[in-house]
């Protein structure tokens, strides 16, 4: 059974996911679907030297924690593929909060000697991740406000992941927060992908539709460029494609996507610096992360190279 | 670097940095060869 499989299968055979069949369908639910990131514990694992075998208990209650953040995350996004339409909206809030207590028992039960920093990670986790869902569903307008809420809303995932991974691979607290922290940064380059991709969707995401402000959005409202004023007239257009696409062109051509690139560029740098500086038996399987979020920064600027 | 920064620097007449020169390059091309590379801009399954 690979390590994933023997995760989910301690989800499985917990004694309350034996007698509630809605948990029971929903971790059974996850062994076909394997959560973004859910591979972080075992790569601070293998970047420590640590045995695989150990980490199965943070996969899961990674696991766990990814699906609780989506069943919220859907019931704020108002999501149309979330599943509170077949769960209904007080049974899906329910679920999340039973998950996440599934991943602080499966963490504590676990018997590793860092099972109690694991678990107050998890908290942590689901503290910081609502304070960020909060901040978001303000829609506050400001770079400090964009940079605050994937701070508190993306980075916790990543972070948690390579944190956890370390501790049960044997990390002293110190090493494994050094992780962390680069767990952390590379929330805030995923935030950025996420926010590039969802602006340049067609047709219109729901960034656009519900007047939401991700950071290429953002870019083109504050900074003084020619086609500002005609881009905020766009702005509530974009069912239009015809519009869509003469918005997205402005993100273009007045730096938008530009600024995005270079956000990713300057973490990419300070994440690598930072990579460097954590004392690991096998850097590879952290700079292969750093690889994949600097790799389409690469062909975009070999496609547009005049 | 804040957005009114980044904005003056990289339509700053002038020599360049070659970052902001590759980025110039970015907000010089069509949508179409941003669009390109759009499918690798995100990791699926992030909200």
């Amino acid at each position: 059974m690979d390590i994933y499989s023997q995760a989910i299968q301690l989800l499985l055979d917990h004694p309350q996911t034996q007698r509630w069949p809605q948990l029971q369908e929903t971790c059974t639910r996850a062994l076909g679907h394997k959560p973004i990131a859910w591979d972080f514990p075992l790569r601070a694992c293998r970047a420590l030297g640590g045995t695989q075998a150990a980490i199965a208990p943070a996969i899961a209650a990674l696991t766990c924690a990814h699906m609780s953040l989506i069943l919220v995350d859907d019931l704020l996004d108002e999501d149309p593929r979330g599943a509170y339409h077949q769960l209904g909206v007080g049974q899906a809030a329910n679920l999340a909060q039973a998950l996440f207590g599934l991943a602080l028992d499966v963490l504590e039960t676990a018997g590793s000697p860092s099972g109690v920093l694991a678990a107050a990670a998890i908290g942590r986790l689901q503290l910081h991740t609502a304070y960020g869902q909060d901040l978001d569903a303000q829609n506050l307008r400001s770079e400090e406000a964009y940079w605050q809420v994937a701070r508190a809303k993306s980075s916790p995932y990543f972070a948690t992941g390579l944190y956890l991974g370390a501790l049960f691979a044997g990390a002293e607290a110190g090493l494994a927060k050094q992780l962390h922290d680069f767990g952390a940064l590379f929330g805030e380059m995923l935030q950025i992908h996420d926010d590039l991709n969802d602006c340049l969707a067609v047709p219109a995401n729901v960034d656009w539709l519900q007047g939401r402000a991700p950071l290429p959005i953002l870019y083109a409202e504050l900074a003084p460029h020619a086609q500002q004023a005609r881009f905020m007239e766009l702005r509530g257009e974009v069912s239009d494609p015809a519009a869509l696409q003469e918005a997205q062109s402005i993100l273009v051509s007045s730096g938008a996507i530009s600024y995005c690139v270079s956000e990713l560029v300057r973490r990419h740098s300070q994440a690598g610096e930072q990579l460097a500086g954590i004392p690991l038996r096998d850097s590879r399987p952290l700079e292969e992360l750093l690889d994949q979020m600097i790799a389409p920064v690469r062909h975009l600027f070999e496609r547009v190279a005049s | 670097m804040s957005i009114q920064t980044f904005h003056a620097t990289l339509f700053a007449e002038g020599e360049q940095s070659d970052l902001f020169g590759y980025l110039l390059n970015v907000a010089q091309a069509s949508l179409k060869d941003v669009l390109a590379v759009r499918s690798e801009l995100a990791w699926d399954g992030w909200g």
